[in-house]
């Protein structure tokens, strides 16, 4: 990945990488700002709650406890509110006749490749946070786990899952 | 019994009294330690118990009566007809991955053998589709009327047990095995819990010492007693396209799939044994995570490396290669030892305010207390001490090689696995690399695929990624030039 990561993100005017990727669509960033800041407001509650709880009973720590805590929630809110645009920026698929190919991350960068001949099952998931953001994910299922393609519009979502259904349905047909 | 006749089954009536009696001393001990107080007198519990077991009989009684097993010539159809629920279950011969045969305490006393059915799915991987308990007669004939049909082999039961060994697996050898097949960390965990035993013990902390030997027993001693149990009197073999491994001391099993339905082949060597030059052959094989605790089926238990290694040729050659393996490039370790460094120096700093906080909130008057909060100090040493040792051990071993039907990852730090696994099997494929991995311009690789409980990934060591890509450049061209052929996995 040394000396590409750059370039395997890059896009030109019409949203496509040079070796044809589609990227994410801007309203995908509200939404992942909405479910990380969810995510974290769950997160905080937790901890306070973990250490109204056990906190008493450790007065000894209390000091290295709260500290622990600050530290550890200040790191999570980066996160969550640093990650959506990164996230945004470095999402990349593409589906061609023989695989599925998605690009991603925030610290670490991954390529998941998934042979269409593997898929068992594709379904299109819609979330109330994407739901209202007219977004959706396309969920594919193969016997070795789940693979999403995530924050598509949902037109193009049931646009895929249709392709990839019909094009596994043929392959089934093809070994009757 | 002819089965061309008989074809339809119904469970060995035995099976009512084994799930009566095996549910109702759960139940009783249930009751025990949640109910003791509230009883009046032990006459009450009595009471309560038999109504419990009268219960379960005549639910298990109903089970057994509306269940029926149909062996057509394609599948078997498992149908159950109760008052408020009706279930219709056609399993596939096409989609068995396996027949197991076992014989427990129950089996054994009332003269049966029950029948697991085992499909190639990843769901519902840790238990059978279907497990049918008749006379052991019976179950016999119907297993070899399966294995001619599903298997293609047509040799019958009682000749099986004349074939001999592929390698000669000494009780002595699975002694060793429930010792030393046990993961490094669960070794060092039940060490631990050993010594803090014995100091508790000297201390006089009751408490301390119970809840040490508890842990000892459920992570060390209970999983060797289990694995000593099951291995005992060792036998595998192949014939024709099937493999057959047969152990165990009070409740034997025997278990049959096809070569075909093998994901990969491990031969792990977990850090003593490998000292010792001692290894185990595992496989992945769906639907046989049942009889493991979700592990995969033993092909072998721990032998010389090189007896495995001959063991893996013979019975699985689809499998296996010559291979020349790719060592992790120097590049790799800069990663590897800053991420180690980061997380020793957090271990360390966590640790040492631990000890200054006792320290100073007790003041550490006494030898004693002094010697015990000095340990904290001791832990941050040994922790970063290991976490080098392990980045020294997966620069050593961590490598891949791909075959012509299969590649080989070398994984592992203190455990060190070489797996073997065929390209038609995975699934689906991941690279990813961290910040520290881009700029070295290494990656590791996830590869997903069926196991003995569901599905699993494999992770490589560090490589270029370009060299990792490879893998599923292979796997898709396999698919697009006709190479992978998926009748020969039915």
């Amino acid at each position: 990945m040394k000396g590409r990561t750059s370039d395997q993100f890059r896009v030109d005017e019409n949203g496509m990488t040079s070796d044809g990727y589609h990227c994410l669509v801007p309203a995908s960033r509200k939404s992942m700002y909405i479910g990380n800041s969810i995510a974290f407001a769950i997160a905080a509650v937790l901890l306070i709650a973990a250490y109204c709880y056990v906190g008493a009973s450790v007065m000894a720590y209390q000091a290295l406890i709260r500290v622990s805590i600050v530290v550890l929630l200040l790191l999570v809110a980066v996160y969550c509110f640093a990650s959506p645009a990164v996230y945004y920026r470095r999402y990349r698929y593409r589906i061609d006749d023989d695989k599925v190919d998605i690009r991603k991350g925030v610290v670490t960068i991954s390529h998941t490749m998934v042979p269409i001949e593997r898929i068992h099952q594709v379904d299109v998931k819609r979330g109330p946070i994407n739901r209202a953001y007219g977004l959706a994910n396309v969920q594919i299922t193969t016997a070795g786990g789940l693979v999403t393609i995530e924050y598509l519009e949902e037109d193009i979502a049931e646009d895929i899952a249709e392709r990839l259904n019909r094009r596994v349905v043929g392959i089934l047909k093809q070994r009757v | 019994m002819n089965l061309d006749e008989i074809r339809t089954f119904r469970n060995h009536p035995t099976v009512i009294l084994s799930q009566t009696v095996a549910s109702g001393v759960i139940l009783s001990l249930i009751m025990y330690f949640t109910l003791i107080d509230s009883l009046k007198d032990f006459r009450e519990a009595l009471i309560l118990i038999g109504v419990m077991v009268a219960v379960i009989a005549s639910i298990s009684y109903v089970y057994w009566k509306k269940t029926l097993y149909v062996f057509t010539d394609t599948e078997i159809n498992v149908t159950r007809d109760m008052l408020l629920s009706k279930s219709d279950k056609h399993i596939q011969y096409s989609r068995l991955a396996s027949v197991t045969v076992r014989r427990d305490i129950f089996n054994r006393i009332f003269g049966t053998s029950t029948l697991m059915f085992n499909v190639n799915s990843s769901v519902n991987a840790t238990s059978a589709e279907a497990t049918l308990t008749l006379k052991r007669v019976s179950a016999d004939i119907l297993r070899d009327r399966l294995n001619a049909l599903v298997f293609s082999k047509d040799m019958p039961l009682s000749d099986e047990t004349e074939v001999h060994t592929m390698i000669q697996v000494t009780n002595t050898d699975v002694i060793l095995h429930s010792i030393l097949g046990q993961s490094t960390g669960q070794q060092m965990f039940g060490l631990l819990m050993f010594i803090y035993a014995v100091v508790t013990l000297f201390t006089n902390n009751g408490g301390g010492f119970v809840t040490a030997v508890l842990l000892m027993a459920i992570s060390t001693v209970i999983p060797f007693i289990s694995s000593l149990l099951k291995y005992y009197n060792y036998r595998v073999f192949r014939i024709g396209d099937t493999v057959t491994v047969e152990s165990g001391l009070f409740s034997t099993t025997r278990r049959s799939f096809k070569v075909n339905k093998i994901n990969s082949v491990r031969m792990r060597s977990p850090l003593i044994a490998r000292l010792l030059g001692k290894t185990i052959l595992e496989a992945e094989v769906v639907g046989m995570g049942d009889q493991d605790d979700g592990r995969s089926p033993v092909l072998c238990p721990l032998k010389r490396t090189s007896e495995v290694e001959c063991l893996f040729r013979n019975l699985v050659p689809e499998l296996y290669f010559e291979s020349e393996p790719v060592h992790q490039s120097r590049a790799a370790l800069m990663p590897m030892l800053v991420s180690n460094t980061v997380l020793a120096a957090i271990i360390a700093v966590v640790l040492i305010a631990l000890f200054m906080t006792d320290a100073i909130t007790s003041g550490m008057t006494d030898t004693w207390s002094l010697i015990v909060r000095s340990t904290e100090l001791f832990a941050a040493f040994a922790i970063a001490l290991l976490l080098y040792a392990r980045v020294g051990m997966a620069q050593r071993h961590r490598s891949f090689d791909m075959g012509e039907d299969s590649f080989l990852f070398v994984h592992g730090a203190y455990d060190i696995s070489r797996e073997y696994i065929s390209y038609d099997k995975v699934q689906y494929f991941t690279v990813q690399g961290g910040p520290l991995e881009r700029m070295s311009g290494v990656a590791s690789c996830s590869v997903y695929l069926m196991s003995s409980s569901g599905f699993r990934g494999v992770e490589s060591g560090l490589f270029p990624p370009e060299e990792l890509e490879r893998i599923s450049a292979e796997v898709d061209a396999r698919i697009s030039d006709g190479r992978y052929d998926y009748r020969r996995y039915l």
